[in-house]
């Protein structure tokens, strides 16, 4: 589980018996702090298909409708990711029921798979989202340039082999090293940090 | 190429959203290894993490936010009966300290003007609460209807006997037949309108939020807040308005807007690509392609449509000929009237026909038998109704049910316009037989405004219902003639 310093953890927690006393105006407190792990976490584990952002958005809905069930001075971001994981196991429940969904939108394996991580992963993806900016601004410019036409502009493969000049299959296999890299870095730095703490 | 290379390839593909049905077979095969399994998840992950990063995950904090906030449900139920019980402890206390060191009768009938005074500054006070709460809380008034509509409106309260003029705070409402459509207005004069098979949420606590499940719907959005955009939530799509005219549909898997005025944001879900929408462009997101999202320009409307079953029902079950035969030759086999082997002939003989043709079958539902199909699936120009129009239909049917044939029509280059609908009586059909309907566009009536027609108008979708849902009846093709223009040499 992700560490948060004591400062912001007081922050929560009062922001949360603020929400208890009846001021539904601090929830918005609470959304702001959480809200980025949780939609990191959710687009991980999320199979193709499934909005993270709608299911982060219902998990804050059911944790604000129960909030009196909440212990306060517990863990309410672990309490929270409970809640984002049975939401999300139920979406992927119904989206299994459709007759073609695994012709259309993901191999049956991967769905298998991410729900297996689903439960034994841990809610970690600050400390990964914050490990892999960095990792991203390491990449030599030759390398980081396609990151960022594929991830922030958007732009076509067509357009990325005619900006590098190479073929799109060259570029889509330029793309697989650059994520088993990036991926490689990130893994690097989340043991270091490990072994640190 | 090895094998490696090849599951690269494969997985790149389907991060790419270019992967086809085979492709997705053939990984499923691959992903039997664990470590390529290992491999592949990474990827994904790594991919899905690299996509909300460049989209700027804090960049659209606020957003989130508000948005989140927003779909919080409102107590004030809650809210009345807590300012009742502390307004009632604070009258209690005051009577009860006027009049202390009184006699028992005194107190006694303190006790009750203390009970009746609270009681009536109670209720007087929850009515002023509750009402003025209403009065400045938007609401939204239901402005147009016809035909089935359900509407479950504030605290989840089923609405019975609806009728113009109702105003709620928000809820589902739905559309329940191919002829049935309702208009809504929100305080600030944004309309929507939906129509046939439609479900819809909405809410606007601060900013409209809609959520169409399934079916269409067209709006006319009056200028919103820059930080509190209208938005509209679809299986497949995401849309951001601050003030347009647009019309979607939303399917099982994809969402096709069609922008009349101004702009719109929309972004599919599968990938999170956003795109804007100018006046009169129209793009389509679907959960199955992942690739291109570019809007294409308005083309200028034609006069003629012909049906492609197979792409444009919207109801009903598309069934191509060679399904039919081949259920068919294996009943034939069963019945003893045909060896295996000539029926597998037979099949492999009819394999090289043209498997685009075939029917689309009438599907029951709690309003009839219904088919509808949606010209704008298969042809990209708009079709455009005038008083030389015909409608043909052909079909067959095993059932006399009598039948009702309509159009949904829009305004050009505008929403949602009418329903216009004829009745063929079912003793004009032979049951089991092949019929063809000619129809001139003059045939096609709205009932509940006879003067107008769907002259001038656009062709949004075809239907067509028998009375009895359970009445057997196939379409075989549907078409729109402009006879004026088909007698040009």
């Amino acid at each position: 589980m992700s560490t948060i310093n004591d400062q912001d953890e007081q922050v929560l927690q009062d922001a949360i018996s603020r929400v208890r006393s009846g001021d539904g105006s601090a929830f918005a407190s609470v959304v702001r702090m959480c809200q980025s792990p949780l939609r990191a976490w959710l687009a991980t584990h999320s199979p193709p298909g499934i909005d993270p952002d709608e299911i982060a958005q219902r998990s804050f809905v059911v944790a604000y409708t129960q909030l009196e069930e909440f212990e306060l001075g517990t863990n309410f971001r672990a309490w929270l990711f409970a809640i984002a994981r049975f939401q999300l196991k139920t979406e992927v429940t119904r989206l299994r029921r459709t007759a073609d969904y695994h012709t259309r939108y993901a191999p049956d394996l991967l769905r298998r798979e991410l729900e297996r991580r689903c439960e034994v992963d841990a809610a970690d993806e600050p400390e990964r989202l914050t490990h892999l900016r960095k990792c991203v601004d390491h990449l030599a410019e030759h390398l980081g340039r396609f990151v960022t036409w594929r991830y922030t502009d958007e732009i076509t493969l067509e357009e990325m082999a005619h900006r590098s000049e190479r073929s799109i299959s060259a570029v889509k296999k330029q793309l697989w090293k650059i994520r088993r890299k990036l991926q490689e870095c990130v893994e690097q730095r989340l043991s270091a940090e490990g072994e640190s703490t | 190429m090895n094998d490696r290379q090849r599951f690269e390839d494969l997985w790149n593909d389907f991060l790419e959203g270019e992967q086809s049905p085979e492709g997705v077979t053939v990984l499923q095969q691959m992903l039997q290894d664990p470590d390529r399994l290992s491999q592949a998840t990474d990827q994904y992950q790594l991919h899905r993490l690299l996509g909300l990063q460049g989209q700027g995950l804090n960049e659209n904090e606020d957003d989130f936010v508000a948005a989140t906030m927003d779909l919080l449900p409102a107590d004030p139920e809650q809210f009345v009966t807590e300012v009742e019980a502390t307004v009632s402890k604070l009258q209690v206390r005051n009577v009860i300290g006027r009049n202390k060191g009184n006699d028992s009768f005194h107190r006694l009938r303190i006790g009750i003007s203390t009970f009746v005074l609270t009681a009536a500054a109670s209720l007087l006070l929850s009515c002023w609460l509750y009402y003025g709460w209403r009065s400045t809380t938007p609401e939204i008034e239901l402005v147009e209807f016809r035909g089935e509509i359900l509407l479950t409106g504030d605290g989840g309260k089923v609405v019975e006997g609806l009728a113009i003029g109702h105003r709620f705070l928000g809820g589902t409402v739905e559309s329940v037949s191919p002829d049935s459509y309702c208009k809504l207005r929100f305080d600030d004069k944004t309309t929507v309108t939906i129509s046939g098979r439609t479900l819809l949420t909405l809410s606007q606590n601060g900013q409209k939020i809609v959520r169409l499940r399934r079916g269409n719907l067209s709006a006319d959005v009056a200028p919103q807040p820059i930080d509190h955009p209208m938005l509209v939530f679809t299986e497949a799509a995401e849309l951001k308005v601050l003030g347009t005219e647009f019309n979607v549909e939303a399917t099982t898997g994809a969402t096709s807007l069609v922008v009349n005025e101004g702009l719109v944001r929309l972004k599919r879900l599968t990938d999170g690509k956003q795109i804007e929408v100018p006046a009169r462009q129209s793009v389509i997101a679907s959960l199955e392609d992942e690739s291109g999202l570019s809007p294409i320009r308005r083309e200028a409307p034609v006069t003629a449509w012909q049906s492609d079953l197979n792409q444009d029902a919207v109801i009903g079950k598309w069934v191509s000929r060679h399904w039919m035969l081949g259920a068919k030759l294996k009943k034939a086999v069963a019945n003893g009237q045909m060896t295996k082997s000539a029926a597998v002939n037979a099949y492999k003989t009819a394999a090289s026909f043209d498997d685009a043709t075939g029917s689309v079958w009438a599907m029951p539902s709690p309003v009839g038998s219904l088919i509808v199909l949606s010209p704008r699936r298969s042809l990209k120009q708009p079709v455009l109704l005038n008083a030389n129009t015909w409608v043909k239909v052909c079909g067959r049917t095993f059932s006399k049910s009598p039948m009702k044939i309509g159009l949904s029509v829009g305004l050009p280059d505008g929403g949602f316009e009418g329903k216009y609908s004829t009745q063929t009586p079912g003793s004009e059909m032979a049951a089991g037989e092949d019929f063809e309907i000619e129809l001139p566009i003059d045939r096609f009536r709205d009932a509940k405004n006879p003067s107008s027609a769907p002259t001038g108008k656009e062709l949004i979708d075809w239907w067509c219902i028998a009375e009895s849902s359970s009445a057997k009846y196939e379409i075989t093709r549907v078409e729109i003639t402009d006879r004026k223009e088909k007698a040009k040499p």
